[in-house]
């Protein structure tokens, strides 16, 4: 049974051919892959507005325990957004465990300056941060991110099949990075991963509707991975990352 | 049915797959695992895969001449699992190729015109055009853009005993994609295969389903992206077990092996 732990429900700015659209046709799916849960974020949180995008979620998967709900948040400006605070207290009301932040597209500052009260509000709540390695400047970036927020659980999402020479370094250095597979499609990379750096910090992902989760779970379920490493790859690390209670 | 051992995780079998578009060696760029010929048959026996043309990455990322010679030796070392394309370059068209060819395992030519500074159409590539034509050989492309699939039409027409693989280029985004299905629909030795490292669930039907299954031929890149990830696509893929057969070896049979 898998859990999925990056997915995406709502409308991008573009789409390919043949691509899922809608929530019907991402549970048609998860049904055909035995997939129990996915965390799920919104295109509008995204792309245009993170209020409205985050209000969507919840009214696009209408109460589905299917789905574990992501909102988007960003550091405190003026009285625009909820402090963290506040946000956390939201996101506990309406039963979301983890977050999505968007540094590139939104143009902000992962900086202690800037969103040092976002993220260890985040840490201290338990709440882990999920952020795609293409809204980081670099893995520098990442590093960084990692080591001014030690308290603070990172998920780097679609690292993609290059990324070996520049995570492998943060993953040692930083026990709280965790590391989603989807797109991480370097031939035999679980395995290796696994061997190297043990099973602990890898999450299964799809990455919908963009990627495949036909591709990603072929590549974990036909993987030479022990079936100790494939479970916990699947879903139990996921599960001890957000919280048995909330699964 | 095709692809029902997906969710147990168990390999493949009684079905024929052939990987038209493999690699052996590898790239400075980013690290690579397992690229060894030896690693890349050790996956296919892991998974039932039955064969695989390989071009060596080494000839497509610094010396062809090197890597050509490192991909015959592969070939007859895994003699019946793995076949050959001689990697061309404009840059060094003073080659016999003929020579390659006189080992039974060597099947077609490669053309990685980016990494090698320049486009296919090259007039340095035109003595491999007219040795593939001569020859009716297959020559597979990476196609990563639309341009490509222009310029493979163009051949395609003018040499027509020569077989045309858009590698990449069916399954890419839409601009790309809708310049690979002209070509392919226009030109009957043309063909598609689905290498891609990111794509939506629904491409390898919506490919299947432009090309026509005759005409889209299960790819993977392998060592550069984990083929299970592709093989698992097609294989779980909405189609028929007929089309996911024609797609996962019988096309790369019929092309690749007519000569012989």
């Amino acid at each position: 049974m898998l859990f999925d732990a990056n997915a995406r429900l709502g409308n991008a700015p573009s789409r390919q051919d043949g691509e899922p659209s809608g929530t019907e046709d991402i549970i048609a799916l998860m049904d055909a892959f035995n997939v129990k849960k996915a965390v799920v974020y919104h295109a509008v949180a995204q792309f245009s507005d993170i209020m409205l995008g985050n209000s969507l979620l919840a009214r696009e998967t209408g109460g589905s325990d299917r789905f574990l709900l992501q909102w988007a948040v960003l550091p405190p400006l003026w009285e625009l957004y909820p402090r963290p605070c506040e946000w956390i207290k939201m996101m506990r009301e309406n039963g979301v465990v983890s977050v999505r932040i968007f540094p590139k597209q939104y143009g902000h500052s992962l900086r202690r300056y800037a969103a040092a009260e976002l993220f260890d509000a985040l840490g201290e709540a338990g709440m882990p941060v999920f952020v795609e390695y293409s809204e980081l400047r670099d893995a520098d970036a990442l590093y960084d991110l990692c080591r001014d927020y030690p308290e603070t659980n990172f998920v780097l999402c679609s690292p993609g099949y290059r990324c070996l020479r520049q995570i492998v370094p943060i993953m040692d250095s930083c026990d709280n990075l965790y590391m989603e597979t989807s797109n991480l499609f370097m031939h035999n990379g679980l395995a290796e991963f696994c061997r190297y750096q043990g099973a602990g910090r890898l999450l299964f992902g799809s990455g919908m509707p963009t990627a495949s989760l036909a591709a990603a779970a072929s590549q974990l379920l036909l993987s030479d991975l022990s079936r100790a490493e494939k479970e916990a790859v699947a879903s139990g690390n996921l599960k001890k990352l957000l919280g048995e209670a909330y699964l | 049915m095709i692809g029902d051992n997906v969710l147990s995780g168990e390999p493949f079998r009684g079905v024929d797959i052939f990987d038209i578009h493999a690699h052996i060696h590898q790239t400075s760029d980013f690290q690579m695992l397992d690229t060894t010929p030896d690693d890349v048959v050790k996956t296919m026996d892991a998974l039932g895969i039955s064969g695989a043309c390989v071009s060596s990455i080494t000839s497509i990322h610094s010396d062809c001449r090197l890597g050509n010679e490192l991909m015959l030796d592969a070939v007859k070392r895994h003699s019946g699992r793995l076949y050959g394309y001689v990697v061309v370059s404009p840059h060094d068209t003073d080659v016999d190729l003929s020579r390659y060819f006189e080992y039974p395992g060597i099947l077609g030519l490669k053309v990685h015109a980016a990494f090698h500074r320049t486009t296919i159409d090259d007039p340095g590539y035109i003595p491999f055009w007219e040795f593939a034509d001569g020859r009716s050989l297959p020559v597979l492309f990476h196609a990563w853009e639309a341009a490509d699939s222009v310029c493979i039409a163009k051949l395609a027409e003018r040499y027509r005993c020569a077989k045309f693989i858009i590698g990449h280029g069916a399954v890419r985004i839409k601009e790309v994609r809708r310049e690979a299905v002209n070509a392919v629909r226009r030109f009957e030795n043309v063909w598609a295969d689905t290498t891609i490292s990111l794509s939506p669930d629904g491409t390898i039907e919506d490919a299947a389903a432009k090309l026509g299954a005759d005409r889209l031929c299960y790819g993977s890149d392998i060592p550069f992206y984990d083929c299970r990830h592709v093989l698992g696509k097609v294989a779980t893929s909405r189609l028929s077990d007929a089309e996911k057969e024609k797609i996962l070896g019988q096309n790369a049979r019929r092309i690749l092996f007519q000569n012989e």
